[in-house]
């Protein structure tokens, strides 16, 4: 199992060398630079913009930025510097992480708590109404995109009153109690996270239905059955326990797909997560910060695999990691 | 343990001694005219994106500026109202017969936030900071005249002199807007490390962000929220003898976009709020309801213009001109543009895009700028048969009688104006303004283009026919100098011209040049009359309309006078209280 680890973990060596390298290429590539906001404002001397692209490397060629950036990366840990944060780019980063990890844990515990119950139920009585019900919800949030879904959202917190229109906390937040903190939080989070959920919860839900129905037909259901097992034995130890392997496989891709998720309901919703400062990085062309971005989610994208595939090895005894 | 004792006495005396002394000892400015408030309570304001910096020397975009101005202040400002200059850190201040020496008394008494005497130090370490090369600033160009920076000393613990060069019309002005006021005793050790620029970032504790201004940073949430407290050491007071600020708080609420903007407002979660005019209404039908007015400012000072590319030069790389030279003749033709300007249908723009909402401009000055706007600029209004009638006479005819105008030489006029796409309002313009160009017999055609390839276009490749943009302005055209003068980078239509090309646009660098050498104000007022009247007659470009500024704002809010000029809601915010 080590082994098989550190194997893994030395394959994907060369790509987190070869994602910045492509970024910072593909970034040169596109017209302009990050100093292009400045450079329309009259009020911002000539020598001002002169001196920070000297300062800044950027009338170097786009290898030259890639060496010294990799060099800061791997000697010092240091991922460089965001030029419109005007602040290195790690605590920009870390001050949102926080705050798209918390929606992200929530909207996934909020799709496996829901999806799993819903797709064993709606297998199990496979044509029944409480099927049809289950299959019509979840093909509703499969096609509604996201951004209806987060404005449908954003349009009901508004009307009602029920919930606020964005952000994370009050504004009274610091005079609250403890547990009027938490309430408040959870308060804010809840419609980002159901809307975030939304298309997740479809997935799995109809995957676990799927699979689970072809375990369902399986001659073991039968050997168990006539053993005079209990129909939730049956159904809760054997057949989701088979059924659920695909489900840990999405489990690790759906890793990397919550940041890029966020992205689209943070903006509509005013949440103040990464996925956000990662948008406008990339709209402003912020080099270092858009390469850290990416770079995270091809850490999380491997970890999620990684992950996943050592769940898998857990959870069925036919799979061996070698 | 005695010790400890003692040292606590001994700073409790330290204490109760510094209050007592400075606080009876303050030079304190009496707002007059505004009406008598009363302490408390808070206005809550949008602001797009987070603040970057919490420098005001480095600060280069608005939403750190946003908050910095409630923090940091000057040795004077420039009143709009009064419109004259009026003391700020500096109480008084005068000038030698020949305006080359400035004398600075600073206010007896004020304290920065942490409660340590603002004294000529202070000012002499601002100065250091902005004149040296390690920080980048924007503000150091503007306190040079002819190239030259000012000289300047400490005169004894209140007063400061500037030495001139030469004379500088602006310099009042220039003090007033970009000598901003910065603790030698906070930040003198990292700029001796050359830290300057990382110094007083977003990270610093609020504790350490120490101001003179009426307000101090309380706390920052990145993506969240800015607050701003009341500075209770503040040097103003009303009539009454109250201390400003009356306001406890000014929280900035960060949100991601104009849409979010307008859903903070009418959810109640904002008490200030820009409203674009295409959204008059839906936020006019509202009014009662939410318990809000909205002001009418006027027109915006900010402007939209349509241009051509008049660069002479040759692509280094390829050596081909950046214009081909058939078109550069066109374009370089102030009768050909001013048909231009006959072709843009101003009252269409103004009725389809901004819903009546807006107002035609005729010139590089926004007529919202009422100090130095010049009226009687010769307007190129829409008439298309007077567009014609000087394409005809320019022998730009139809030869062919395929619709578009040939030139002489049998080319095709015809050309591509840039916009970008992420400006909703200035495509609808261009597609107007398409139209028009077809009746009149023109093939100029809109592309759309990112805003990072329009920027390379217009500044770097040069690559491009024409482009429809807008440019903020601002009150005073000292800012501007980098659009006017033909050395400048947003000298649109051929920026970073070594020597005039044109005659006119000679002319105008030594109108600027005059300008720069009178610090008599009606004198600075007839050369800016002039330098537009040369903008208007040449047409270097098209100015198209300026939208109507209308901002929202909820009526508890005492001494809130808002103004086209940003910030329009809390440039007052020390007057500002809350009713009842």
């Amino acid at each position: 199992m080590k082994t098989y680890i550190l194997r893994r973990l030395l394959q994907v060596l060369p790509v987190l060398f070869l994602v910045p390298l492509f970024t910072f290429l593909l970034i040169d590539l596109a017209p302009g630079n990050v100093l292009d906001v400045w450079k329309l404002n009259p009020a911002i001397p000539t020598e001002v913009i002169d001196q920070l692209t000297v300062k800044y490397g950027l009338d170097q060629p786009w290898f030259l930025r890639y060496a010294a950036w990799l060099k800061g990366a791997v000697l010092n840990l240091d991922l460089g510097y965001s030029v419109s944060n005007k602040r290195p780019v790690t605590p920009v980063i870390a001050e949102r992480l926080y705050n798209t990890f918390i929606l992200a844990l929530l909207a996934t515990v909020l799709e496996w708590l829901i999806a799993i119950p819903l797709g064993i139920l709606s297998a199990t009585r496979q044509y029944s109404w409480t099927d049809r019900i289950c299959s019509a919800i979840a093909f509703l949030g499969l096609s509604i995109p996201g951004v209806f879904l987060a404005l449908l959202a954003l349009l009901f917190a508004k009307v009602t009153g029920l919930f606020p229109v964005g952000g994370l906390r009050s504004i009274d937040y610091d005079s609250m109690s403890w547990l009027g903190k938490v309430g408040d939080i959870l308060h804010h989070l809840i419609l980002p996270a159901v809307v975030l959920a939304a298309s997740g919860l479809a997935t799995y839900m109809r995957q676990m239905r799927g699979s689970l129905l072809d375990e369902l037909r399986a001659d073991y259901l039968t050997t168990a059955r006539a053993k005079g097992l209990g129909e939730g034995v049956v159904i809760g130890k054997h057949a989701v326990r088979n059924a659920i392997n695909p489900l840990i496989t999405l489990f690790g891709f759906s890793l990397s797909g919550l940041l890029s998720g966020a992205v689209l309901v943070e903006t509509v919703m005013s949440y103040p997560g990464l996925g956000r400062t990662v948008v406008e990085a990339l709209f402003a062309q912020d080099e270092f910060l858009v390469v850290a971005s990416l770079l995270m989610g091809t850490v999380l994208l491997i970890a999620g695999n990684l992950l996943a595939d050592l769940l898998l090895a857990i959870s069925d005894p036919r799979i061996r990691l070698r | 343990m005695m010790r400890i004792v003692l040292s606590l006495v001994a700073a409790f005396t330290l204490l109760s001694f510094s209050g007592k002394a400075f606080s009876e000892d303050i030079d304190f400015d009496i707002a007059t005219g505004i009406e008598i408030g009363k302490p408390g309570g808070r206005i809550i304001l949008a602001a797009l994106g987070d603040p970057k910096t919490f420098n005001p020397v480095t600060a280069n975009e608005s939403s750190s500026s946003d908050v910095i101005q409630h923090i940091y202040e000057g040795l004077i400002s420039y009143h709009l109202e009064k419109k004259k200059i009026v003391p700020v850190l500096a109480s008084s201040w005068e000038h030698s017969d020949d305006f080359l020496t400035w004398t600075f008394h600073l206010r007896k008494g004020a304290l920065w936030n942490d409660g340590t005497p603002l004294t000529a130090d202070d000012v002499i370490f601002s100065l250091d900071v902005i004149y040296d090369d390690q920080v980048i600033n924007p503000a150091r160009s503007f306190l040079e005249v002819k190239g030259q920076k000012f000289q300047y000393r400490k005169v004894d613990d209140r007063t400061v002199e500037i030495k001139l060069p030469a004379v500088y019309g602006p310099f009042e002005r220039s003090i007033a807007t970009s000598l901003v006021i910065i603790p030698k005793h906070k930040l003198e050790e990292a700029w001796k490390k050359g830290q300057l620029t990382e110094a007083l970032n977003v990270d610093t504790p609020p504790k350490d962000v120490v101001g003179t201004g009426p307000f101090r940073l309380k706390q920052y949430l990145s993506g969240e929220s800015v607050v701003l407290e009341k500075n209770p050491l503040y040097w103003r007071k009303d009539e009454a003898g109250n201390r400003l600020p009356y306001l406890d708080e000014i929280i900035l609420l960060n949100v991601p976009d104009l849409a979010a903007m307008d859903v903070a407002f009418e959810a109640g979660k904002t008490d200030s709020h820009g409203i674009s005019p295409d959204k008059y209404k839906r936020f006019k039908d509202q009014e009662q309801k939410g318990n809000f007015t909205i002001y009418e400012l006027g027109v915006d000072l900010g402007e939209n213009h349509l241009w051509f590319n008049q660069n002479t030069g040759t692509n280094p790389q390829t050596h081909q001109p950046f214009v081909p030279p058939h078109k550069l003749a066109w374009f370089t033709h102030v009768e050909f543009r001013k048909a231009i300007s006959h072709c843009i249908n101003r009252e269409g723009i103004i009725r389809n895009v901004f819903r009546g909402r807006a107002e035609a401009i005729y010139g590089p000055i926004s007529p919202a700028n009422t100090e130095w706007y010049n009226p009687d600029i010769p307007k190129f209004e829409y008439d298309l048969d007077a567009a014609r009638r000087i394409l005809d006479s320019l022998q730009f005819i139809d030869r062919n009688g395929d619709g578009i105008r040939e030139d002489p030489q049998g080319n095709p006029i015809e050309f591509t104006f840039i916009t970008n796409r992420e400006n909703g309002i200035r495509e609808r313009m261009g597609n107007i303004i398409q139209e028009s160009f077809k009746e009149a017999g023109l093939n100029g055609r809109m592309k759309l283009v990112d805003f990072n390839t329009l920027v390379t276009a217009i500044a770097d490749s040069f690559d491009y026919e024409a482009c429809l943009l807008g440019l903020t302005g601002s009150d005073y055209p000292l800012s501007g100098l980098n659009v006017y003068r033909s050395s400048g980078r947003t000298h649109s239509w051929f920026p970073n011209q070594k020597t005039p090309a044109t005659e006119w646009e000679a002319k105008v660098d030594q109108l600027i040049e005059d300008f720069l050498a009178t610090p008599d104000d009606a004198a600075q007022k007839r050369i800016w009359r002039d330098i537009q009247m040369q903008y208007a007659e040449n047409q270097p470009m098209a100015w198209l309309v300026n939208s109507k500024v209308y901002l929202a704002v909820r009526n508890k809010f005492g001494n809130m006078r808002p103004r086209v000029v940003r910030p329009r809601d809390v440039w007052n915010a020390d007057e500002i209280f809350i009713k009842e």
